[in-house]
C-alpha cells in the first residue's frame, strides 16, 4: 500500500484535516523561516473575527527588493491576495489590503490596521488591530510562526 | 539608581577584563616590540591564514565594521553614516535601546558569519587546498564552524525554492593574489550577521576579503550589499589580532572549550526598555 493510498483511505483524514495540514505545512516553507530580518516578513497565523465568530487565518508576506512588500492571506481555505502592504517604522503600524473571491466566488475585500507588538521577538512577536470592509469590523490578531 | 546592562553586554565587560588582565597583555606587549614576523605560506605559495606546524596560537580581538575603535579600520562609516532603509534604521536604534535583548547569539543560536569572528572566544582558520575547502572553527557561541569552498562552484541562487538558507549562508571563495575573497549567501535572517545589531534580509550578499598582511594580523575587509535593509552597497572591516595565550592567559595557546549552552539561565533576566 503506497503513502498516498494511506493517507486517502484513512477515516481519520478527510478533506478539512487534509486542507489543515497542506496549510500547517504551507506555515513551515520558504520564505517562512524568516525571523529577524523585516519585522513583517515570515508566516503569521491567527484569526478574523467576524459575525463573533474568530476565523483561522494564515498570513505569508515577503519583501521584495524595491522595499514592496508581498503576500498572501488564507482563509477558509482559500488564498486572498495581499496589497498595498505598508509598515510605519516609527510606530510600527501595520496597514493591509485583502482582495479576492470567497469559495462561492463572492468578491472579499476588506483592510486591516494594526500594530506590531513584541518586535525584538522572533517568536512571540505579534500584530494586533482591526479589519475593516467599509460595512463591517472586527478585531484581527497575528502570531508569528 | 538601576544600571540595565544585558548578560551578553555582562560577558563581553568580563572577557575584556580578562583579557587586559591577563598575562597575554604582557606577553602581547612583549611581541609588539619584536620584529614583525612575516605572512606564512603554505607549501604552494598560497598565504596561510592559519596556525603553521608547531605553532601555538589563534585569532581573536577584531573590531567592528562600522565606527572606527580600536581595531576597525578609520576608513569605516560611522554608525549614523550606514545607508540602512527607514525600517531597518528604526530596528537598530529598537534594538539598542532594548540593550540587545533580543539578540538570537545571546540565545546560543550561531552568530552569523561576521559576527561569529567578532566573538571574544577566537577562532582557527583550517585551509585544505587539497580539499578546496577552509573551515573556520568558532570558539564562542554555540561552537559553530563554517565551511568556504574553493573548487570555483557558483553561487546559489536565493530565489531557488529547493534552497535551504542557513545561519551561515553558503560561502564560495578564490584568491586574489594574497588576499582570499569569499562570497556568501543564502542566509536565513534568523542571526545578526555582525556585532551591532545590523538588520539584515535573505538578500544579503557579504564579500569578505580576507589577508594577512604580517604574521600576527588578519585583515578583514567586509562588503555589504542587501536592498531588503540598505539603500546601497557598503564596506567596513576591522583587523584580528593574533592571541598567542589561551583566553584564560594561560600558555597553551589554544581554543578554550566553551559551550554557550552549558547552564544557560541567563535569557529570562536580559532586560530592556518595555
Amino acid at each position: 500500500m503506497s503513502y498516498r493510498h494511506m493517507i486517502y483511505s484513512s477515516s481519520l483524514l478527510n478533506r478539512q484535516t487534509l486542507a489543515a495540514v497542506f496549510i500547517i505545512l504551507l506555515g513551515f516553507s520558504y520564505p517562512l523561516f524568516s525571523q529577524e530580518g523585516h519585522p513583517l516578513v515570515g508566516s503569521w497565523s491567527g484569526d478574523r473575527l467576524v459575525n463573533d465568530k474568530n476565523t483561522r487565518v494564515l498570513v505569508l508576506l515577503d519583501l521584495q527588493p524595491d522595499q514592496e512588500i508581498t503576500g498572501t492571506i488564507i482563509e477558509n481555505g482559500v488564498r486572498i491576495p495581499l496589497s498595498d502592504v505598508t509598515l510605519d517604522p516609527q510606530d510600527w503600524s501595520v496597514n493591509i489590503s485583502a482582495v479576492g473571491e470567497d469559495r462561492a466566488g463572492n468578491t472579499l475585500s476588506y483592510k486591516i490596521q494594526g500594530i506590531i507588538g513584541n518586535l525584538g521577538s522572533a517568536t512571540q512577536r505579534n500584530i494586533s488591530g482591526t479589519w475593516d470592509d467599509g460595512t463591517d469590523t472586527g478585531s484581527f490578531r497575528l502570531q508569528r510562526n | 539608581m538601576v544600571i540595565r546592562v544585558s548578560t551578553n553586554n555582562l560577558l563581553l565587560l568580563i572577557s575584556l577584563f580578562f583579557f587586559i588582565t591577563t598575562p597575554h597583555a604582557s606577553a602581547q606587549s612583549a611581541e609588539d616590540s619584536a620584529p614583525v614576523r612575516p605572512t606564512p605560506r603554505l607549501a604552494n605559495g598560497q598565504v596561510n591564514l592559519g596556525l603553521e606546524p608547531g605553532q601555538k596560537g589563534f585569532w581573536g580581538s577584531s573590531g567592528r565594521i562600522f565606527d572606527r575603535r580600536g581595531r576597525s579600520h578609520q576608513s569605516n562609516l560611522l554608525e549614523e553614516e550606514l545607508p540602512l532603509q527607514p525600517w531597518a534604521r528604526a530596528l537598530l536604534e529598537y534594538r539598542k535601546a532594548n540593550n540587545q535583548k533580543d539578540d538570537p547569539h545571546a540565545r546560543c543560536l550561531p552568530g552569523g558569519i561576521t559576527r561569529q569572528i567578532q566573538t571574544v572566544n577566537g577562532f582557527e582558520i583550517l585551509q585544505h587546498p587539497e580539499l578546496n575547502r577552509i573551515y573556520l572553527v568558532f570558539a564562542g557561541g554555540p561552537h559553530t564552524w563554517r565551511m568556504i569552498h574553493t573548487d570555483g562552484r557558483p553561487l546559489p541562487d536565493i530565489n531557488d525554492p529547493d534552497l535551504i538558507p542557513t545561519y551561515l549562508g553558503y560561502s564560495t571563495a578564490h584568491w586574489e593574489e594574497d588576499t582570499l575573497v569569499v562570497e556568501t549567501n543564502g542566509f536565513n535572517e534568523k542571526t545578526w550577521f555582525a556585532s551591532g545589531s545590523l538588520p539584515s534580509t535573505r538578500y544579503l550578499h557579504l564579500t569578505e576579503r580576507i589577508s594577512r598582511p604580517d604574521f600576527e594580523t588578519l585583515r578583514y575587509e567586509l562588503t555589504v550589499d542587501d536592498p531588503g535593509a540598505y539603500t546601497q552597497t557598503w564596506s567596513g572591516g576591522f583587523d584580528v589580532a593574533w592571541n598567542w595565550t589561551s583566553w584564560d592567559g594561560s600558555e597553551l595557546g589554544e581554543l578554550h572549550e566553551y559551550f554557550c549552552q552549558d547552564n544557560e539561565r541567563d535569557v529570562q533576566h536580559f532586560l530592556g526598555s518595555e
